[in-house]
Parts: structure tokens; sequence; C-alpha cells
């Protein structure tokens, strides 16, 4: 579903290069990880894949169902089928979430030339879905994100990736800020949102939220590159053992 | 609006007679090198006039009153040692001192060579080159200039001048003590300017607090030029007393990457209009001012300020507070312009006032004028008195109603005193600031 | 930063004025130009009483004072093509004016033309309840429901129908709250309105039904001066609304209204305007000159006047709907949206005037930008000596879409007494790039995705509008935002 090779990506302004040289395939129905230490370009590689402004691929390709994702608009993404979870999701005072979603769920679902929803049927799928990560249902008058606590904001991003069922889900950091509680609700959000024609890919600095959603694969990426990639017990070595010992340092051989 | 000037009897007749006369004197018949530059303020003066009696800028002074007074010109008996000041502390060895606008090397100290590499003293005994001196003294923003400025400059005789030379530090900060001499009703318009070339740093003292009790009326022009990368703190304080006008003009140019930090400092007169007006003409400026005004008794302070924001990627941050009591009446008006292609500007500007009775008045104007997208600008305006809440929880511990009031005020001023760098410029004006407070509420 | 700057910052296209039209309805036109036998003229069709002849000539003389002085008000930040007075004609009516009593005896065309404005006039007497005074050309055409109002005792008719019918009350209150020496514009109108709408709620009368007046400039070469006139007496509760279009002409046309309102003990009056004159080409040609003095008086305790306004159109709009709190306890508000694209120049704003005890006014106003425009609040606060406890708290919020159009805040706040709380919060910026990206991101095209975001900024004015109106401006600000972001 997603082939990612030999990605390099600049900061546009300073021309900082970020990723340098990330390969990763993900295939319908899979779960990944993706960890690494603060810095080591894991939300770039989130942001890139989104269509965020600001960065320059300069190497590397993004082929998404067989097609180039990095040609894509970033509202043709979403269309497609690209999600993401936003690590710090953006307030839009004065904007109500039922006016807001409708018209993100309407144009996806047009786009898919699934019929549109009435006002009745999308309140509906509205009150059905935030039970899934019980967000009251009173939400739908509230601003997005505005007055929202920090596990809220991450829950709303969970709910509207069930709202809009994408085929291709990207957590950036949904478990950061989150006490145990909201973390094993939001989890079970992500679980039961698992298909087998939805892939996951999981930005994660720590391995709690592993504990929750089992991934089939764990990449770690230090300094631009995935250094290690391993199944769900390269989390618990990570928790375990830390970054360091993927590091390249002074004594490496490696680096020497 | 433009007065007639055939008409002696106009405002600016007195002026006008008396510029012709400096103008002769200063070049004695042959040139000081001048004569262009107070030509060109004479014309430039004579042409606008001063501000006709509803001009927006002038909305709350009606200036023109102030200025129905014979005045006399020339300077009176000069001061044969430096009167004391609450502001000034110990004397080291950074201190000017201008009488009437005039540098006095006998009362002032000034780091020999060794020590300090710029220039501090008059600007007619400056080496910097002419052509350089005066296209410091002749820059203006057009957007802001006034008719006092041009008069000033028609006036010019002499002033003083501070040259910090590039990548050179003022060791200490510089006092520069402003006295004025002169009989009743003298009308005196001091020039001084402050040059801190690239990568040079320094703070400056400006003080006009001696008062001599008796009627002064100045016209002060300071123009500062910050040199790229330099860093420059300027505070200026007015406290001549009861019977002192003040016409203030304060013109900053900032170069590319500068910071130049102001405060504004007033704490008595008769009339004190000040326009503080900021330019910052290269990327990555920063520009603080602030200021703290204190208006007892019939007092009449109008604060004006101006940011011009002429360039992208600049920062200024603003706030001006102050306490009116008594007949008093302040005005604050301050302007955050952000041209057009000067993007992602920065600019704050915050201003709060407490007025301490119902004979008192404030007007307060801030202004946004914005002409590119990508910024983020906000003013705030409060007017209000002393919180009731706060009073009564210092009370019921047992504080006396005047000290609680007392206390509180000062409270409201130490955020803005709290911005003076100079520890014991601060230590000192919280003090003064203090007393004058608890004479407010005693 | 990349792409999509340069695609929503694009120069405003130009966009179809949607009620360009022009209505072929025979008019009964005054001669171009104004003077002392135009004014006379004006009050003679409207076979008017000499006391208001008198008040006219008294006006007009003013206005002659102030011309040659120069006097046109200068301190707006608009740049104005100097006017020809004398170019403007003064008075059209359209030429079938019999007193009606039914909209079955208006000229159907003009109906028609109401209809294509989305103003179905008998489809809102059925359907809604909206009485509804019409006024085109200056000349007030249809009085909807003056029957069901008449019962509760509510006057809702024509200024000239007043001025014939309860000339006590013009006279007692026309000129009170805005005399005709108020200023340049008002005192023009008070020598050469030629109609408009008036409105008197009886004692403890809670109005049964929203009023509403549409204005409509339809001749070429004509100037709208049309007067509004409201008093609700002691106790009595109005929700008001005003609409107005215009054709798209190529010269610019004047407007230049006065609204009086007069609020007395506990009464209420709640002003809504939707602002939609022509406001001229993408380039700067034609669009109304709108120079409007709105201003009511709480006279008594507890009253309460609101403004709400929505203005989207005319090239020049200059107005401030300003309250006077002379009452103790009484409130004013001002809510306003302001929407500028292509050449548009607008400085408006309000004035609180508190007089009274206890007076309280709110002010919340929002800017959008575009364009070339320019977009000024300019507001007053004042808090005279005997206004103990006064309270004022005034947020103003811009937004600009462009990089090459203004966004500017003037407020004066002018305090005289100790005891009064004045508040002022203003900020400025630009729809928010990490916003539009989140929208997009969840699929929302950058159009919608503005639209949503202005449509929030601005939703706390439009939710102070009446339902029905609510849904015609909000509709108005998405058609405004397409063409200019588009």
């Amino acid at each position: 579903m997603l082939e990612i090779k030999n990605l390099h990506v600049s900061i546009e302004d300073d021309g900082t290069e970020i990723l340098k040289g990330v390969t990763l395939t993900v295939n319908a129905g899979e779960v990944h990880a993706i960890m690494g230490p603060n810095g080591s370009g894991k939300s770039t590689l989130a942001s890139v894949l989104a269509g965020r402004d600001g960065y320059v691929v300069t190497e590397g390709s993004v082929i998404y169902k067989g097609v180039d994702l990095l040609d894509m608009a970033p509202d043709k993404r979403a269309r497609e089928g690209v999600f993401l979870a936003f690590q710090y999701p953006v307030e839009l005072p004065g904007v109500s979430m039922a006016n807001f979603l409708r018209q993100a769920v309407n144009s996806v679902r047009e786009h898919r030339n699934q019929k549109v929803l009435s006002a009745m049927e999308f309140l509906k799928l509205m009150k059905e879905k935030a039970q899934l990560v019980q967000l009251d249902p009173s939400l739908k008058q509230r601003a997005v994100n505005e007055g929202f606590s920090g596990g809220e904001k991450k829950r709303n991003e969970i709910f509207q990736l069930a709202m809009l069922e994408p085929t291709l889900a990207i957590l950036d950091e949904t478990d950061s800020g989150l006490d145990i509680d909201a973390l094993r609700v939001v989890s079970e959000g992500i679980n039961s949102l698992r298909s087998s024609d939805r892939a996951f890919v999981i930005i994660t600095h720590y391995q709690r939220l592993l504990d929750y959603v089992i991934p089939d694969f764990v990449h770690v990426l230090v300094d631009g590159r995935i250094v290690e990639s391993g199944g769900k017990e390269l989390a618990l070595k990570l928790e375990d053992q830390g970054y360091d010992w993927l590091k390249p340092t002074e004594s490496d051989p490696i680096t020497a | 609006m433009i007065p007639s000037l055939d008409d002696n009897n106009s405002l600016e007749a007195q002026f006008l007679v008396a510029q012709a006369l400096v103008a002769a004197s200063a070049t004695n018949g042959q040139t000081d090198g001048f004569d262009a530059f107070r030509e060109a303020g004479r014309i430039r003066f004579s042409s606008q006039g001063f501000p006709a009696p509803r001009t927006e800028l002038w909305k709350y002074t009606p200036v023109r009153r102030w200025l129905k007074t014979d005045f006399s010109f020339d300077s009176g008996v000069g001061f044969s040692e430096l009167p004391s000041s609450e502001y000034r502390g110990d004397i080291g060895s950074y201190h000017a001192v201008c009488v009437d606008g005039i540098f006095i090397p006998s009362l002032s100290s000034i780091p020999d060579k060794d020590e300090f590499e710029g220039y501090i003293g008059a600007i007619s005994k400056a080496k910097m080159p002419l052509d350089r001196l005066l296209s410091h003294l002749e820059t203006i923003n057009p957007r802001t200039e006034t008719a006092f400025d041009a008069l000033n400059q028609s006036f010019f005789q002499d002033g003083l001048l501070v040259h910090i030379p590039h990548d050179t530090e003022l060791a200490e900060p510089l006092y520069i003590t402003n006295l004025v001499t002169s009989g009743s009703n003298a009308f005196m318009q001091p020039r001084t300017l402050i040059v801190a070339e690239s990568a040079s740093k320094g703070a400056i003292i400006d003080l006009r607090d001696h008062d001599s009790g008796i009627t002064t009326f100045e016209n002060s022009v300071t123009q500062i030029h910050v040199g790229s990368g330099a860093q420059l703190d300027y505070y200026h304080v007015f406290d001549r007393g009861p019977l002192s006008h003040l016409i203030r003009k304060l013109n900053v140019y900032q170069e590319a990457d500068s910071t130049c930090s102001t405060n504004e400092l007033i704490l008595s007169g008769a009339l004190v209009r000040t326009d503080l007006n900021f330019l910052p003409d290269g990327e990555g400026c920063t520009t603080n001012l602030n200021g703290f005004y204190l208006a007892q008794s019939d007092t009449h302070i109008d604060v004006h300020t101006m940011v011009d924001h002429a360039k992208p990627d600049c920062v200024s941050n603003e706030l001006f507070k102050g306490i009116i009591g008594d007949t008093a009446t302040a005005v604050f008006n301050g302007r955050v312009l952000v041209r057009q292609d000067a993007q992602r500007i920065n600019a704050y500007q915050s201003n709060r006032n407490i007025v301490l009775s119902d004979t008192a008045k404030m007007f307060s104007k801030p202004e946004l004028e914005i002409y590119a997208d990508d910024v983020k600008c906000s003013h705030g305006a409060t007017t209000g008195q002393i919180d009731s809440e706060a009073m009564f929880y210092l009370r019921s511990r047992g504080i006396k109603e005047s000290v609680a009031r007392n206390l509180l005020l000062q409270a409201f001023a130490a955020d803005v005193l709290a911005l003076v760098s100079v520890d014991s410029l601060r230590e000192r004006l919280q003090e003064i600031v203090a007393e004058r407070l608890r004479k407010q509420s005693g | 930063m990349s792409s999509s700057d340069t695609k929503y910052l694009r120069e405003v296209e130009s966009s179809e004025y949607e009620h360009g039209f022009f209505t072929d309805i025979e008019a009964d036109k005054a001669p171009v130009g104004l003077s002392e036998e135009i004014v006379r003229f004006i009050s003679k069709k409207k076979e008017e009483p000499e006391w208001l002849l008198e008040w006219r000539l008294k006006a007009f003389k003013r206005f002659e004072a102030l011309v040659d002085e120069h006097a046109t008000p200068e301190w707006a930040h608009l740049t104005i093509k100097e006017i020809d007075f004398q170019s403007i004609c003064y008075y059209s009516a359209p030429i079938q004016r019999p007193s009606l009593d039914s909209l079955d005896e208006v000229d159907p065309q003009i109906i028609e033309t109401f209809n294509r404005l989305g103003i179905p006039l008998a489809e809102q007497q059925r359907l809604t309840g909206v009485a509804v005074d019409v006024i085109m050309d200056s000349v007030s055409v249809a009085t909807t429901f003056k029957a069901e109002l008449a019962e509760k005792g509510v006057i809702f008719c024509s200024f000239s129908d007043a001025v014939r019918d309860h000339p006590d009350l013009v006279k007692k209150y026309m000129g009170s709250v805005v005399p005709y020496t108020d200023n340049f514009y008002a005192t023009l109108n008070s020598a050469v309105f030629s109609d408009g709408s008036f409105c008197y709620i009886p004692p403890g009368v809670h109005c049964p039904m929203e009023l509403s007046t549409y204005f409509r400039i339809n001749e070429a070469g004509t100037g709208q001066f049309e007067r509004t006139l409201i008093i609700a007496d002691e106790g009595s509760y109005v929700s008001y609304l005003e609409g107005c279009t215009a054709p798209q002409r190529d010269e610019h046309q004047l407007h230049a209204a006065v609204v009086e309102i007069i609020a007395h003990k506990d009464a209420e009056v709640k002003y809504s305007t939707i602002q939609n004159w022509y406001p001229g080409s993408e380039e700067g040609v034609g669009g109304v000159y709108n120079f409007v003095t709105k201003r009511g008086i709480c006279s008594g305790s507890g009253s309460k006047i609101s403004w709400t306004q929505l203005e989207t159109g005319s090239a020049i709009t200059w107005k401030y709907p300003s309250v006077i709190l002379k009452g103790d306890n009484s409130i004013g508000e001002f809510y306003s949206v302001a929407f500028t694209k292509g050449r548009q120049q607008a400085d408006t704003g309000t004035k609180m005037i508190h007089i009274g005890k206890n007076t309280r006014s709110t002010i919340i106003s929002k800017g959008i930008s575009g364009g070339r425009s320019q977009n000024s609040y300019r507001g007053l606060v004042k808090i005279q000596k005997s206004a103990t406890n006064a309270r004022n708290f005034s947020q103003c919020d811009s937004m600009l879409l462009g990089d090459r159009s203004g966004a500017h805040t003037f407020p004066y706040l002018e305090i005289q007494n100790s005891t009064a709380q004045v508040e002022h919060e203003a900020t400025t910026s630009r729809v928010g790039e990490d916003q539009i990206f989140y929208c997009k991101q969840r699929g929302i095209s950058e159009i919608d995705a503005i639209k949503l975001i202005v449509n929030g900024f601005c939703k706390e004015i439009l939710a102070q509008l009446p339902m029905e109106f609510a849904v015609e401006a909000q509709k108005l600000l998405a058609i405004e935002l397409e063409s200019s972001v588009g």
C-alpha cells in the first residue's frame, strides 16, 4: 500500500537535512511502529507523508496505492485515504465540530463515490463513533479543539480517524501527554479500527502505547535513518535498554 | 490652516523673528556648516506652522494654548556647580552635563581616550565628518515629523553627541544631565544625537529632573541611531516640577539585527508632550518601548508612540502604564504601523491606566495599522481603578486603607519599572515613585 | 511558505455582483443638482407640512455653509474622490405610487425585483411573519402587515405616512438624536431626505414580529437619502432588520442615511443590518458611497440598544452606529462584521457615550480584508464624569486574506470618571497556515477551509442576528469569500 524508497527530506527554510534515506514498505492490514529518540525525524516523516509545507524532498520516492503520493495536494491525500493524527491538534475558533467534520466526511465520501450523508445520518454516525473513544456527544457544538484538554484533543483525533475511515492512518505521538486511563481509551479505539484493509503507522517515543496496540513491525529511526527493524520484541528491548546502543558513538567502529 | 506669516500677531511670528537672530549670530557672518540645516528647518516650520486646533495628532493637547506666551530665547546665568539629583546617585566617570542644550565640559566627567574610544561632547567639536553628522541630524521619518522638530532644527546652534564606535561598549551607564538656566518663560531647544555603531553596546540615562522653580519650556529633539547588531538601552526621566513644559521628540532609527530598549518616565510637569518614534529599518530588529507616567495636580501628559515596521522579521514590545489623579489629564496614543511587505512582524502593545479621581481624565488611543498579512499584532488598553477585591483583602489583614492603596499602586507601577535594566537607576526609580505615590494616597 | 500561500493570497478575482440588475420602472425624478428649489420641490412632492419644509431649509443653509468651508469629514482612513453634489439627483420615485393597502397593489415589476433579490415579500409575509417596509430609490413602496401591527398599537409605516398621520411623534423625535447640524452627511440628509421608515412601539408592547426594511437604489445617478426613526416606549421591545442592495453601475452612487432610535425606560431595541450595496468593480470602478449616521439614545433607565451589522458592500463605508447611554443601568451593544475585498474601503465602528450610572457597553468587531481593500475599525468609548460605575469591553479582531490589503484599529478611549472600567483588546493576524493544513488533512479543500475558518471567526457576531437573517448573512459571506479567495 505504501512504499517509501530512500527518502531524503530537508527543511525548506535552512536546508537542514532531516531524513537521510528512509526506506519502508507498509502493506494493508499491518501495524508499523516507528520509534526513535527526540529529533530523529519521526514527526518529519509523518508531516511529509501528509503533505505539510516547509519540507523539501531532495531524493527518493513515496508510492501510495501505486501512485506518487508526493505529487498530491494535502486534501487530495486525505480524500485518497491518508489520515494523520496530529501531535498538536490545531484549534479552529468558532468552527463547530459538527460543521467541520461534516464537510470533511462528505468531501471524502464524495471522492469515493459514496452517498453524501444527510444531517441526520451524519449526526447519528457522529454519536456512534464518539462512543468509541468516550467523547461526550455534546462535543458536536464545541469549536474544533478549542478549550479541549490535552487528552480530549488526542481522543478527538482518533474519533476523526473513525469518522473518515482512512486506508492509511499515521499517528504522530498520539500517546504523548495521556494519562494511563486515557491511553487505554485511545488504544482501545485504535484496536477497534484495525482491519485487514487498513494500515497503521504509529510514531511514538515510548513503548507504552505498544503494550496496548501490538505492532506487527517495529522500526527504529535514528538521525534520519531506520537503523533497526524487527517485531514487537524490539520495542521491549528499547524500553529496557534505551536508544543509546543504536546510536553511533565515537568508540563505535561503524562511524570511525 | 497655514498661518499667515505676514501676520505679526500669529503664534509663529515671534519664533520666526527669534530664529532669524539665532541663525545670524550662529554663523556670525561666516558659515558654521549648519546654515543649510537650519534653513531647511525654518522652511518646513513656516510652511507647517504649529498644529491647528483640530489636528487629529493633537486632539487632546491643543498645544497653541500653551504657546500664547512672550518667550525669551536667550540663555541665562550658568551653573557654577552641579545641582543634586535624586536619580543620579554618585557621579562616576560617565556623566555629560548640558545647560540649555549646550555641553558644559567643566561640569561633566567624560572618560579619557584610553578608556573609551568614542566621543561624548559638543556636536560642533565632534571629529565625525560634517556630512555624516548632517546625515544623522537630517534623518527624519516624514510620517512622524512635526512643526516642533522643524522649529528645533531651525534654531540649531549646538547639541550633545554620544558616539559609540563599532564593536565598542560603554563600560558604565552614561548619565546625561540636562539643565535649564534661563529666566522665566525661557524657550529652549536642546538636541541630542546618539550614534551607536554596529555591534556596539551601551546604556544611556537622559535626565531632565532639575527643577529651578521657574517656568521653563523645552522643545527637545533626541535622535538615536542603532547600527546593525548593536544593543542600546535608553532611559529618559522628566521630573522638572509643576512649572515646566516639555515638547519632546525621540527618533530611533534601527539597522538590521539591532536591539533598542527604551523606558520613558514622566513624573511631573505642567505640560509634557512626547513623541517617541521608532523605525526598525532592517530585518531582525527588536524594539522594546516602555514607559510610566504619573500625572498629579493639574499636569497634562500626552505620550505619542509610533513603531513603524518597515522591514520584515522584527519584534516590538510596548508597555505603557499610567496613574492619573487630581485634575490631571493623560493621553496615550500608541501607533503600530506595519508596512506592506514587512512580513512576519510580531508587535505587541499594552496601555494600562488607573484613574484616581473624577476630575482626572484619561484618553487612550492604541492604534494598529497593518498593511502586511503575515503578522501577529495585538494591543490592549485598560483604564480602571485599584482592584477593590485586592483592597479588601489587604484591609482584612489589618492594613490601613491609605497604606493598602499605596501598596497596590506601587504594585501596578512595578512591572514597567522592573524593565529598567540599570540596577541603580531602577532601585532609585522604585523609591521615588513609591514616595510620590505615598503623597498621592496619603 | 510554499504553494498554498500564493494560492489563497491570490489577488481578488472579479466577482459578479449578484444583485447587479436594473429594474426598468418609470420613475418620477427631480432635476439633477442641489439648490433651495430642489429642497422645496422634494417637500412639495411629498405634500409636507410647513414645519418640515422649514427644518429642511435650515439644514440646507447649514449644508451650504459646510460646503463653502470644505468641511467634509477627513479624519477617516479613507481615500474619497471629491463628490460633486450638483451632479446627483436627489429625488426619484417609482411613478406608480398610490397609497397601498396590500402587496397586490404594488407594481408587479417591483415585486419581481425583490424576488430576485431573494426577498420574496409575499412569501415572507405568509411564512415568516416578518413585517417589511420596502424603500426603493428613497421611496417606501410597500409596507406589509400594517393591520396586524396596528392591533397591538405598533405603528410601522413609511416616514412620509408618519409625517402625515403622526406628526406629533415625528416632530417630537426627529432630529432629537441626530440633529440636522450633527455632521456633513447628516445635514445633507436632513435637507433632502425623501422617505424612510417610521416605527413606534407603545408602552409595554413586545412587538409580535420582526420589522424589516429593504433599501434599494435603482435609478442611475440618484442618491438615496432615507431616514429611519424608531421609538420604543417604556418597557417595549422591537427587533428591526435592514437590508440594502443597489444595481451594478459604473458611476458612484451616494447613500447618506440617518437612523435615530429612542429607547425609553426599560425598552429594548435590536437593530440588525446586512449591508450589501454594490461595492464597485475589482478595479474600483463604480460602487456606492455609504455615509450613514446611526445613533440611538437609551434615554430611560434600564433601556437597551443593540446594533448588529454585516457590512460586505459599498465602495466606501463610513458608518458608526452609536449609543448614548443616558439612562442609569442602560446597555449599549455593537456587534459588527466588516468584509472588504477588491478596492473597497471601510471605516466603521461605534461610539458608546456613557452618561448614566452603571451603564454598560460591549463592542465586538471583526474585520476581514482581502484584495487591495482597506478595513478600519474606529470606535469611541467615552465615560463622562457623571457615569459612575460604567463598564465597557471592546474586542476588535482583524483577519487578513491578502498581502495587499490593510487592517487597522483606531479606538478612542476617553475616561473622566475614576470608577470606570474600560477594557479594549485588538488582534490582527491572518488565517493560520496550520489551521488550513489541519482542514486539508481532513480532506477539506482550501476554499472550504478558509470559509470554515472565517465563518468561525465571525460566529459570535452572526449569532446575534435573528435566525432568518443569520442564514442570509452566512450565505452572503460565503459568496463574498468565494469570490475573494477563489
